[in-house]
């Protein structure tokens, strides 16, 4: 499988710090896939985010997007148009006094021609769905379309992964699914690598892969059936059980002679149907 | 903003009585007007119409502001990201803050400081530290105890568990069920999370449009589960669960609380019925 992302033998310290926050991380990203980040706060996960498109530069070790390396000065300017960042506050990353002015800011920097921009805003804001919002203002958006308009503002650039560190953990549930569904079709239609920090369990589930951080490290990485039937791993990692897989083991504790623990609510009822 | 253009009622006509003692959660998606609601209740904002009574005290529309103070005093607001709002040179001087001003002497403030630093798990040595070389949820829990500092008898949880891993998550509200059970405190939690609200709430009150609209215990709200998706909500994962497999079985189980473990048991007793 073609790589879009590797990550190799990181090692980063903020400044004044003295244990480091990545320690050896080492991490392909494949073309086309969802990736989850999960781990406790303080586990590293925002920081190895942030190493993705450069905002933060390895102490030891290298990060290649493409044929680029986000250590080289040549190369950061196409890395940072390659893997778009959402953050996680909606307020803090909406920079114009409308729609068209906030994704014109980050063309106006890559230097696009003006009838190109035009051009290219009217395609990312159809792409999420926002095309009626055009020249609102962003305190008349609610956070979920704020971030559909962060993300419209990295589509413009074109990007080849798309990054949300945290983006959905400050959106009510609507909001949340709204972000989701939007960054899915991205994924599933147009092949854009999906790149998501979350404490968010149930939206891991559904990833391709998942990741999890550690103290600074990479402790797992594998499909969500694998990394969610290891209790102990997810436990000492600050993370809980999603809602199946819990219920799953307290039936277990009840008698219930499950084979095994289910992801869904649907095979896990169908599981039980049969037991019945 | 009366009388501007950006005049807007966020709130209309809520009528809604507490009883002492209620763990009540406040349920609603962004823009339901629960923020709005909750800052009547220590004062923050005056009703443009009715009144607020908590306890003795009364504000009320137009009325005067000396009530504020000690509406103020009874009633102690967790605000969302409260570490944001710490600022002193010590953990303790912080904690400090809220009783000096309402004309605690020092040494007694000193002891409150002591008293409440414990309340939220957190150990002495932490007071001569400055607020910010803690981590993230220690911060988090020095700034509850500066709430906690005021001796409330209402305690106002403005969504406190946002952003904190899942693991921080339980550790935070099992520390607000218990300062509830043990100081029979009323509360009132503002959360997007019906798990949340499921798990220790006496009663539910749904927000919608400005508008009060469900308010029951939780049973009966969880059995409006067309009326909640029609406000952006929906029942916890539990009660999903139990929906499916009555479906499937045919049976008619009902949750009297709301764990994985008694549903679990529900489950596993009905499958045991089936067998004989």
């Amino acid at each position: 499988m073609e790589n879009i992302i590797t990550v190799k033998d990181v090692t980063f310290s903020y400044p004044g710090e003295e244990t480091p926050t990545l320690k050896g991380v080492s991490l392909d990203v494949h073309k086309g896939e969802w990736l989850s980040i999960v781990g406790h706060n303080g586990s590293g996960k925002s920081t190895l985010a942030k190493m993705l498109n450069g905002l933060l530069l390895p102490s030891e070790g290298a990060v290649n997007v493409s044929q680029y390396t986000t250590g080289l000065p040549d190369d950061i300017w196409e890395v940072r148009r390659l893997v778009g960042m959402v953050f996680q506050n909606p307020d803090n990353q909406f920079v114009g006094t409308s729609v068209q002015d906030d994704i014109a800011f980050g063309l106006e920097n890559f230097g696009v021609p003006r009838d190109e921009m035009v051009k290219r805003i009217n395609e990312s804001v159809a792409r999420v769905g926002m095309e009626a919002f055009l020249n609102q203002e962003p305190h008349q958006l609610s956070g979920g379309q704020k971030q559909r308009v962060a993300i419209a503002g990295i589509l413009a650039q074109k990007p080849s992964v798309i990054v949300l560190d945290e983006a959905t953990s400050m959106l009510d549930p609507i909001g949340r699914i709204e972000v989701i569904d939007t960054v899915r079709e991205l994924n599933k239609k147009e092949g854009i690598t999906v790149i998501s920090i979350t404490h968010d369990l149930e939206e891991a589930l559904s990833a391709d892969r998942v990741v999890v951080m550690k103290m600074g490290e990479k402790a797992a990485e594998g499909v969500p059936e694998d990394i969610f039937q290891q209790r102990e791993l997810l436990k000492s990692a600050g993370l809980d059980l999603p809602f199946s897989l819990k219920l799953s083991e307290a039936l277990r504790h009840q008698g219930v002679e499950l084979d095994k623990s289910y992801l869904t609510q649907e095979e896990l009822v169908n599981a039980l149907w049969k037991l019945a | 903003m009366e009388g501007t253009p950006f005049e807007r009622r966020a709130l209309h006509d809520i009528n809604l009585d507490i009883p002492d003692g209620t763990f009540l959660a406040l349920i609603g998606h962004t823009g339901s007007g629960k923020s709005t609601l909750i800052q009547h209740l220590n004062g923050l904002l005056k009703p443009s119409a009715g009144s607020i009574k908590m306890g003795s005290t009364e504000l009320k529309a137009g009325g005067k502001k000396q009530d504020l103070k000690s509406l103020r005093k009874k009633a102690g607001i967790v605000f969302q990201y409260p570490e944001h709002q710490l600022f002193e040179e010590t953990v303790e001087k912080d904690i400090m803050f809220g009783p000096r001003n309402f004309g605690v002497s020092e040494e007694s403030a000193k002891q409150t400081a002591a008293r409440v630093i414990e309340m939220v798990g957190l150990p002495e040595g932490v007071l001569t530290k400055s607020p910010f070389d803690l981590s993230g949820g220690q911060m988090r829990r020095v700034a509850i105890a500066g709430v906690l500092a005021m001796n409330p008898e209402v305690l106002i949880l403005d969504e406190p568990t946002a952003g904190l891993d899942p693991a921080g998550r339980v550790e935070i509200m099992e520390l607000f069920y218990s300062l509830h059970e043990r100081n029979n405190l009323t509360t009132i939690l503002v959360t997007h999370s019906m798990e949340d609200a499921s798990r220790y709430a006496d009663e539910i009150a749904v927000m919608h449009k400005g508008e009060l609209y469900l308010h029951g215990k939780p049973t009966d709200i969880f059995n409006e589960r067309e009326a909640l998706k029609k406000a952006g909500l929906d029942v916890p994962e539990t009660v999903q669960f139990l929906q499916k497999w009555n479906e499937k079985s045919g049976l008619n189980l009902a949750l009297t609380k709301f764990t994985v473990e008694e549903l679990a048991k529900q489950v596993s007793q009905s499958l045991k019925k089936r067998g004989n």
